[in-house]
């Protein structure tokens, strides 16, 4: 056991000051004394140990510092935060809202894989099972799905015009709206390639809109200007995997849907997150 | 054993032989993995496929072959194989026999932004740029219509509004039996 002084990290002694302000509010003594025992057992063990490196008492800005950059869940914080920084009329919130978002369309989409089969006989079936009501939760998963969806393309679109308005995007920023607008492009196709799935006759003929653009795209699509491929080597059949939307179209966008552009978007976001960290805030600190 | 003694120039050799290696490497699986996208065979129907004797085509009739998308419209002028997909951004029109167009009975009209086409297959309404493009047909040997979807006729002549086209100028897209 240390003998020495606890020395807790911020955010174990904002939770230990509420803790203790609840419990000494409660009870005298006895619940107190028991929370400081498992407090002192908590910061003892090795995964708190491992977790939280610095044991110096925090005495200057440099351990505090070191403090949040050590750790993998505070670095998600900013070292010192100014008060505008805080203010929503400046940020609006939007990029927390896409993020959360993108959270709600993850979990929420891992749960509808559990009883959607992206084949041709059983995927509508499936969506309407879901839809309909045989499962529990089934109806409020999918429309969270749905709505979430909806709302990640306009939250991306108001943060974006948030960054804009605010001059977020001039330099030493600028990486971060190339990302910005990649991964505006990634929710957009997210979108797309989700409208296939439910497989009705709304997302067959959409989906054949979007199969048309590919076939008119410039050099690469048999349409398009100064087509150099026939049609079963352009970009609209690598994207369908046919001549016409199919089960192998469906197979296609499933696997983009939910495994390549989820990836490649949750790669993007923590950079994306990693820049404004380094960047810093674009909001005036005075 | 003795370090043997290699030059700033054969060192930089060594590095530009071993940076393309790796460089040769990844753009190779990075072709494969596109090249394996597109398959040596698909699960479709054929693009050449024979439909029955001209007989089968009364004149003034437009018959959807199903599974195949076309119609053959068989006119006075001839047999056009005309391919469903509409030229504006490529969903599926259906024949309406009775509704009224231009050229009296008879239009084809798309479900998904309402681009309308005449009995010809020519566009008169909505945002279609083009008239129907048209398989090649042509008679075999055995006296049944043949239809090949991979000799695409594109009569990209814009009919004007409300006025008929030149007919001539639709002739090479008739076949004549």
């Amino acid at each position: 056991m240390r003998k020495n002084k606890i020395n807790l990290p911020d955010p174990l002694e904002v939770i230990n000051n509420i803790v203790v302000s609840i419990l000494s509010f409660l009870s005298k003594s006895k619940l107190g004394s028991s929370w400081k025992k498992f407090l002192e057992w908590l910061v003892d063990t090795e995964v708190y140990r491992g977790a939280y490196t610095v044991r110096s008492p925090l005495d200057s800005v440099g351990k505090r510092t070191t403090v949040m950059k050590d750790s993998l869940f505070l670095h998600f914080w900013p070292v010192k935060t100014h008060r505008n920084d805080l203010r929503i009329s400046y940020h609006l919130g939007m990029g927390l809202a896409t993020t959360w978002l993108f959270v709600i369309l993850t979990i929420t989409g891992v749960l509808l894989m559990f009883y959607y089969r992206p084949s041709v006989p059983q995927a509508y079936y499936d969506m309407v099972d879901i839809r309909e009501g045989v499962y529990p939760f089934g109806m409020f998963l999918r429309n969270m799905h749905r709505w979430a969806a909806h709302g990640m393309v306009l939250f991306t679109i108001i943060h974006m015009w948030r960054v804009f308005n605010t001059g977020s995007y001039k330099p030493p920023r600028q990486l971060n709206w190339i990302l910005g607008v990649i991964l505006l492009v990634l929710t957009l196709l997210l979108s797309f390639t989700g409208y296939l799935l439910p497989w009705d006759q709304l997302s067959l003929w959409a989906i054949t809109v979007g199969q048309q653009m590919g076939a008119n795209a410039p050099i690469l699509g048999h349409l398009g200007p100064f087509a150099q491929v026939t049609n079963l080597q352009d970009a609209a059949f690598g994207l369908v995997g046919g001549t016409e939307i199919g089960p192998a179209g469906l197979i296609r966008f499933y696997v983009l849907h939910v495994f390549f552009l989820p990836f490649v978007t949750t790669i993007l976001i923590a950079y994306h997150f990693w820049r404004v960290r380094k960047d810093g805030y674009s909001f005036p600190q005075t | 054993m003795q370090d043997k003694e290699t030059s700033r120039r054969g060192f930089i050799g060594l590095l530009v032989i071993a940076y393309s290696s790796i460089a040769l490497y990844i753009g190779g699986a990075l072709v494969s993995f596109l090249r394996f996208l597109f398959p040596y065979a698909i699960y479709e129907p054929p693009q050449k496929f024979k439909v029955g004797k001209p007989e089968d085509y009364p004149v003034g009739t437009i018959t959807l072959i199903t599974g195949r998308g076309l119609w053959i419209g068989s006119y006075s002028e001839g047999f056009a194989g005309l391919i469903a997909k509409c030229t504006h951004l490529g969903c599926k029109p259906n024949w309406f026999p009775l509704k009224d167009g231009p050229l009296g009975q008879g239009i084809f009209e798309c479900p998904c932004h309402g681009s309308k086409y005449d009995k010809y297959a020519r566009n008169f309404a909505g945002p279609a740029p083009f008239p129907l493009r048209r398989a090649k047909l042509s008679l075999a040997p055995d006296g049944r219509l043949e239809v090949d979807k991979t000799e695409v006729l594109e009569p990209k002549v814009k009919m004007q509004d409300g006025v008929e086209i030149d007919e001539t100028k639709m002739e090479e897209f008739f076949l004549k039996v």
